[in-house]
């Protein structure tokens, strides 16, 4: 018996637009809670390296 | 720490174009997207070009974008330059050696740069370059100079200028990494300069990247502004503490680093998916790494990449042709010697890190001989089947490589 071709992966299906709405809000939620705890702008460590 | 900003780059850098709780940095990271994103593929280009160049004159103010220029115009003549000599002398040797010279002429004269940009007070005796080296330390020079080294090795003719704007200056990428090669970076032009290509991505496709990018920029902000920034509040003290604290603070120190270098590298990397840009991941999970050579392909991968193609490859196959390929350890290790000694230097011209870039260049070489040894001693099946197979050996191996990456942290940062 030949060797079954292998298949390419199907791709994934299209989100929701319920899908997508929740996944925004999710990041939205959380960089707003990160911008909230940003006190004084974003100083990083390799910031003007 | 000398990787903290200095007071200098605070009065340089307008910090409301970087506070996330302020309105101006999100203005500026939607009116990229939106740029970028509703451009027609022909005049995308020149947007990003307008960009990369309107984030260098925001951040830096006019006088920044001036110099930001001037160093591209430079370069492009050296590259032309290079170029012309190289064409004039195809099939005689005298031509290429002189375009040669001019890739080394321009090499060298970046490297003096880059050490004027490290330490300052080599320039005292020339006041006048005082505001040129802060203005350059406001742009991240530092990745500037190696991205512009990588040009003069691999960049047979000078870029379009406005490739290589996107190429010296990604304004997602712009004071501290990633490093993308060129040749990833030439692809992406190439794909992105195909209409068709450009008008392929399926408006499915086009709002997964979004949401992709978006998820990698509210990793980054809690990642920095949540955890990294309350760890820093709560648990470093600059080194202060004695004893069992100091340890304590010293691996906590090492985990507050990744956690705000790689927030950084989020941010990059997710503002770039909603914007369409190539740009290649930085992280790995290196806190797990199993030994010091794992730890390197999982930390900053663009830099050891970047050390890899320009340094640890070309001396390594070098010394291995010279030496008939006799002792490929000992060649390993002498390359890990020198790549990983000036990896210290470009953080900081400073023993703290010629020091630390000695150390880790030991601990690789020794990583090379302890695999050589266990391989002979055990059999290279063993090795693959048994120890590196072994979950008590790979904790152990990867709590003793944390430490060791936390000591050296501490040998550059204390």
């Amino acid at each position: 018996m030949p060797p079954t071709p292998a298949q390419p992966p199907a791709p994934s299906a299209p989100l929701s637009p319920l899908q997508v709405s929740a996944r925004l809000l999710w990041i939205i939620a959380r960089v707003l809670l990160a911008a909230m705890c940003a006190q004084g702008g974003a100083q990083f460590a390799y910031q003007g390296f | 720490m000398s990787l903290s900003p200095s007071a200098a780059l605070g009065a340089l850098v307008s910090p409301s174009w970087l506070d996330p709780s302020g309105a101006r940095l999100w203005l500026l990271v939607g009116g990229a997207w939106a740029l970028l994103n509703l451009a027609p593929p022909r005049a995308r280009p020149g947007a990003l070009a307008a960009l990369n160049l309107g984030a260098v004159g925001l951040l830096t103010g006019a006088r920044g974008l001036a110099l930001a220029v001037a160093g591209v115009g430079l370069l492009w003549g050296a590259l032309a330059l290079a170029a012309r000599l190289e064409d004039r002398g195809a099939g005689a040797g005298a031509g290429a050696g002189a375009g040669r010279a001019a890739r080394w002429g321009a090499a060298v004269g970046l490297v003096a740069l880059f050490a004027l940009h490290k330490r300052h007070e080599l320039a005292a005796g020339a006041p006048a370059l005082a505001p040129a080296l802060e203005l350059a330390r406001a742009l991240g020079f530092s990745y500037v100079a190696l991205r512009a080294l990588e040009l003069l090795r691999f960049c047979a003719r000078p870029p379009a200028p406005h490739a290589l704007v996107g190429y010296l200056l990604p304004f997602h990428m712009l004071t501290a990494g990633p490093l993308l090669s060129y040749e990833s970076f030439a692809r992406a032009e190439g794909l992105a300069a195909t209409a068709e290509e450009a008008g392929r991505e399926t408006s499915a496709a086009r709002w997964a990247r979004w949401l992709d990018g978006g998820e990698r920029v509210a990793r980054g902000m809690v990642k920095k502004f949540i955890f990294a920034d309350a760890l820093a509040g709560v648990a470093l003290t600059g080194f202060e503490a004695r004893g069992v604290a100091l340890w304590v603070e010293v691996n906590l120190f090492t985990v507050w680093l990744y956690l705000d270098f790689s927030a950084y590298s989020d941010l990059a990397v997710g503002v770039g998916r909603l914007c369409g840009l190539a740009t290649p991941e930085n992280f790995a999970a290196p806190l797990g790494a199993r030994n010091l050579t794992e730890f390197w392909e999982r930390w900053h991968i663009s830099l050891s990449q970047w050390l890899r193609r320009h340094l640890y490859t070309p001396l390594q196959l070098t010394l291995a042709r010279a030496t008939h390929n006799r002792a490929p350890a000992l060649a390993s290790a002498a390359a890990f010697g020198v790549s990983f000694t000036l990896c210290g230097l470009w953080h900081d011209v400073s023993w703290r890190y010629l020091a630390w870039g000695a150390l880790h260049a030991a601990g690789l070489a020794a990583c090379v001989f302890y695999r050589e040894w266990l391989t002979r001693r055990f059999g290279r099946r063993w090795v693959r089947d048994v120890y590196m197979r072994s979950r008590a050996a790979r904790l152990l191996s990867a709590a003793l490589t944390f430490e060791f990456i936390s000591a050296t942290l501490y040998v550059a940062f204390s």
